[in-house]
């Protein structure tokens, strides 16, 4: 680009690639760096900071789900975003104002319930509120729409633009050496292994590669020679114009698939899919505009007469599942994936933990574990029935 | 809304206090008649801002118990109750102006971007509290409105022009002329149908209703942002013309933001109607001379025509009170901009791309329709220029009050990217989803990198134009792929 500042030529190798610098990539190059002492790690990615998922998504973080291996994964990375700040030096803005999951059918606040015991079981602080608490939490909601809504106070929202602002920053503090607009064009494989990637003509020679490109995933693992499942496409999200908080908590509405919560700077930010097949661009379509605008209507009468200031497309990588796909590739070592994400904004912090401690160690935490690149293989998907996306 | 009572005046309601208006009057209009120029603040420094032609930011009040209501487009009625947003606790007292004290290099990239309140700290969540009513700048509606909400409509016609000026309506007599049926969509008032009448096919018009987005198989959506009783309408069509215009982009000097810092058309606009009784300061890139004849012959004192370049910084506390072309400064109430003229190409730039990104992936949806842009929409953006020295407080974009002080911090700290400095600042993320911003903060990187830049960040669709019920209106017309 005529526009970049010109940058230092690539190394001719490093400890760990990873191929995407979004909030997967740099969680897991911070923590490689901080924790585990790598030096020579390289973050490479073909488009601009925050130009991928990491930057479109609607900045949720929510600690729990309906299943333990889902909640197990997600309660650890919102513990990671909790103290996100203090640990990397740099304000990520994390908000403890809680989440909550609404239900509208009398069946879905029966799961709401059925969720509620798998998190005392695990010891998740969660309470399903009451007429009245829904009357003090979410003054704004039409409360004869809802039938249940069960609240998780530990969880929230960061705003992208200061996580990622602050994840770039601590990860650079590290040593770790992040090229964006820097495309990777081919891996580089020796006897099976991964031997390095090639940026047009310059090849970095690496043992470890993590691939972490979002919706290119799927692209980046054709490109690798193996395989992945599920396939990229977009998802839609607007906001409107700002306003003083009427919305405090990260929401959930489940039976209309949509999300939604207010940013710090007065937006409200969220989305209600509309049932369309996959298709792998950034554009906006309507649909998704007016099935949101639909819900909020119905559940925000007030909202009526404000109007909508942008509306966006971010890309993801959709599993069977929709689960990640955290590890290392059964088809060729050294080729580590942090893929598959739908909920990876909230499970970046955590994900690049983990991810980094088996990169380092060897040793898959039993966190990680369930979301092994092969449950597919071995009959072991992970259905949750309170995703929203 | 019911006009003005009486044959000639109807009283309204601005801040508490109590003025008159002059029938037809739009509030913007009305309040400059009575001498009130600055309606609105900065959102992070409440710095004072105005009618401008430029930025939406500064027209955006509370009407009726409605917010963000813009005061240049709704008319003046009896008993009309109006008052500026972002004030705390009222606009009568309002303890908000202290922040202008805030130097402006401590909220750069905003509050949320500062360092000065950890989250994981007790203090936090009431401090975020504190910014997210510091940064909403407006209350809620005061309720759900008691009306049916419309159902989207769809309008068809072989030609669609966007844009009622001289060239949006000779494009449409051509085609009319020619025997293909035209839609005439203007955001303004419409033009008079009389001169589109006894042509071979029909020209139908839709005045006060913006075009916000072009989506899948050419289909143009377009609201009446400002009237949420008017439905959304979706548009077919085989072929559109682009006749925008274009505007003038205001100098980037200190003190641009000021209310009495206007552009061409808003200036002529108050002249015809009587409203200005202050001295002018003229400034263009080529059409300043015309203009000043063209003020002269509304009466109003012009006391210096002058090359935009040679401005150096606007002056004034509240409003303009001078002009400085270098040590020469003049008293003025107003500054009036002929330039540099830009056309907004929003819409045109989100048919053939919609960033680099979608470049890559780009499909065959853009192509669906045929689209030919005409008039001043044609024209290539005439450069911004970057004055020498310190120009740090010019507002790049005064909506989300990002300063160029802001943006050479950016690049100070080895960012050169529009679309993240975009992300770093804010930068063109307000009202009018970045026009003119975006150029403005090109022209800086420009200038200080050396370099041209290819790309501005994005366009995102709606801007504003939409309303939540009209846009659940659409539901019933559009099918998911």
């Amino acid at each position: 680009m005529a526009h970049t500042a010109p940058q230092r030529p690539l190394p001719r190798s490093a400890s760990v690639i990873i191929v995407g610098g979004g909030i997967q990539g740099l969680a897991a190059a911070y923590n490689l760096a901080a924790e585990h002492r790598f030096g020579d790690v390289l973050v490479l990615d073909a488009g601009y900071w925050q130009g991928g998922a990491s930057g479109r998504n609607g900045s949720l973080i929510r600690g729990a789900f309906g299943t333990p291996e889902w909640t197990g994964l997600f309660r650890y990375s919102a513990e990671q975003w909790r103290g996100l700040s203090k640990r990397i030096g740099h304000n990520v803005m994390f908000s403890q104002r809680g989440y909550t999951m609404v239900a509208e059918k009398a069946s879905t606040a029966h799961t709401l319930r059925e969720a509620r015991k798998v998190h005392a079981e695990l010891g998740i602080h969660s309470e399903l509120l009451s007429h009245d608490d829904i009357a003090r939490l979410l003054p704004a909601i039409d409360r004869g729409q809802v039938s249940g809504a069960l609240h998780l106070p530990d969880s929230g929202i960061a705003p992208h633009h200061a996580a990622m602002k602050g994840l770039l920053a601590a990860a650079r503090e590290q040593g770790v050496d992040i090229r964006y607009r820097t495309r990777v064009t081919a891996f580089e494989r020796r006897d099976n292994r991964i031997a390095g990637v090639w940026v047009g003509d310059h090849l970095v020679r690496a043992s470890t590669v993590l691939v972490a490109a979002g919706g290119h995933n799927p692209m980046m693992a054709d490109l690798a020679g193996v395989t992945l499942p599920g396939h990229g496409t977009r998802l839609e999200i607007m906001a409107l114009e700002p306003l003083r908080p009427v919305i405090r908590p990260g929401l959930a509405i489940i039976d209309s698939l949509c999300y939604l919560h207010q940013t710090p700077r007065g937006e409200i930010v969220g989305a209600a899919e509309a049932p369309e097949s996959p298709h792998f661009t950034l554009r906006t379509d309507i649909p998704v505009m007016a099935t949101t605008a639909s819900v909020y209507l119905r559940l925000f009468p007030q909202l009526a007469d404000v109007r909508i200031l942008r509306h966006w497309a971010g890309l993801i990588h959709a599993t069977p599942d929709y689960a990640p796909l955290l590890g290392e590739h059964p088809a060729c070592p050294g080729l580590w994936f942090s893929a598959g994400w739908s909920y990876g904004f909230a499970g970046g912090p955590g994900a690049g933990r983990l991810m980094a401690g088996a990169i380092a160690t060897g040793t898959i935490d039993p966190v990680m574990r369930p979301f092994a690149i092969d449950r597919f293989d071995r009959g072991m998907p992970l259905t949750d029935p309170t995703l929203v996306l | 809304m019911t006009p003005c009572d009486t044959a000639f005046t109807c009283d309204f309601t601005w801040n508490g206090k109590r003025y008159t208006a002059q029938t037809g009057d739009t509030l913007a209009l009305a309040l400059w008649r009575n001498g009130i120029m600055a309606l609105a603040a900065t959102r992070k420094r409440h710095l004072p801002l105005g009618l401008s032609g430029s930025h939406v930011a500064g027209i955006l009040v509370r009407v009726d118990g409605h917010p963000n209501v813009r005061a240049d487009r709704v008319l003046v009625h009896s008993g009309l109750v109006a008052e500026a947003q972002n004030t705390w606790p009222s606009p009568r007292f309002d303890v908000l102006r202290l922040a202008r004290a805030i130097p402006a290099a401590t909220v750069y990239g905003g509050f949320e971007h500062s360092g000065l309140v950890k989250s994981g700290s007790p203090l936090f969540q009431p401090w975020e509290r504190t910014l997210a009513f510091l940064a909403g700048v407006a209350e809620a509606p005061d309720a759900s409105p008691a009306r049916p909400d419309p159902p989207a409509e769809t309008l068809e016609a072989d030609v669609l022009v966007v844009g009622g000026g001289p060239a949006g309506v000779e494009a449409a007599l051509d085609a009319a002329r020619e025997g293909q049926s035209v839609v005439l969509i203007t955001r303004g008032t419409a033009p008079a149908p009389g001169q589109f009448e006894g042509l071979a096919a029909p020209v139908t018009i839709r005045g006060g209703h913006e075009v916000f987005g072009f989506y899948r198989g050419g289909t143009l959506a377009l609201a009446a942002p400002d009237d949420p009783r008017r439905p959304a309408i979706l548009t077919r069509q085989n072929r559109v013309v682009l006749a925008t215009g274009s505007s003038s982009i205001p100098p980037l000097v200190p003190g641009n933001h000021l209310p009495g810092v206007i552009n061409a058309r808003t200036a002529l606009h108050l002249a015809e109607a009587g409203a200005i009784d202050d001295v002018a300061v003229v400034v263009g890139t080529g059409l300043e001379d015309k203009l000043a004849r063209m003020l002269d012959s509304f009466g109003i004192r012009v006391a210096a025509v002058r090359p935009v370049a040679s401005l150096s910084r606007i002056e004034g506390q509240d409003r303009v009170e001078a002009a400085l072309f270098g040590r020469d400064r003049i008293s003025c109430g107003l500054v009036i901009h002929a330039g540099p003229w830009i056309a907004d190409d929003t819409l045109w730039y989100q048919l053939v791309a919609d960033g680099e990104l979608q470049l890559a992936c780009h499909d065959e949806q853009a192509a669906a329709v045929p689209v030919q842009r005409v008039g001043n929409a044609a024209l290539p953006a005439e450069p911004v220029h970057v004055p020498p020295g310190r120009i740090d407080s010019a507002h790049a974009c005064p909506c989300m009050d990002v300063t160029v002080g802001e943006i050479r911090h950016a690049l100070g700290e080895g960012h050169s990217d529009p679309e993240v400095i975009k992300r770093l600042t804010g930068c063109g993320m307000g009202p009018c989803q970045g026009f003119p911003c975006w150029h403005q903060m090109a022209a800086v990187i420009a200038h200080d990198t050396g370099t041209v830049v290819a790309t501005r960040p994005s366009r995102r669709a709606p801007g504003r134009r939409i309303t939540v019920a009209q846009a659940a209106g659409l539901l019933g017309l559009v099918k998911p792929l």
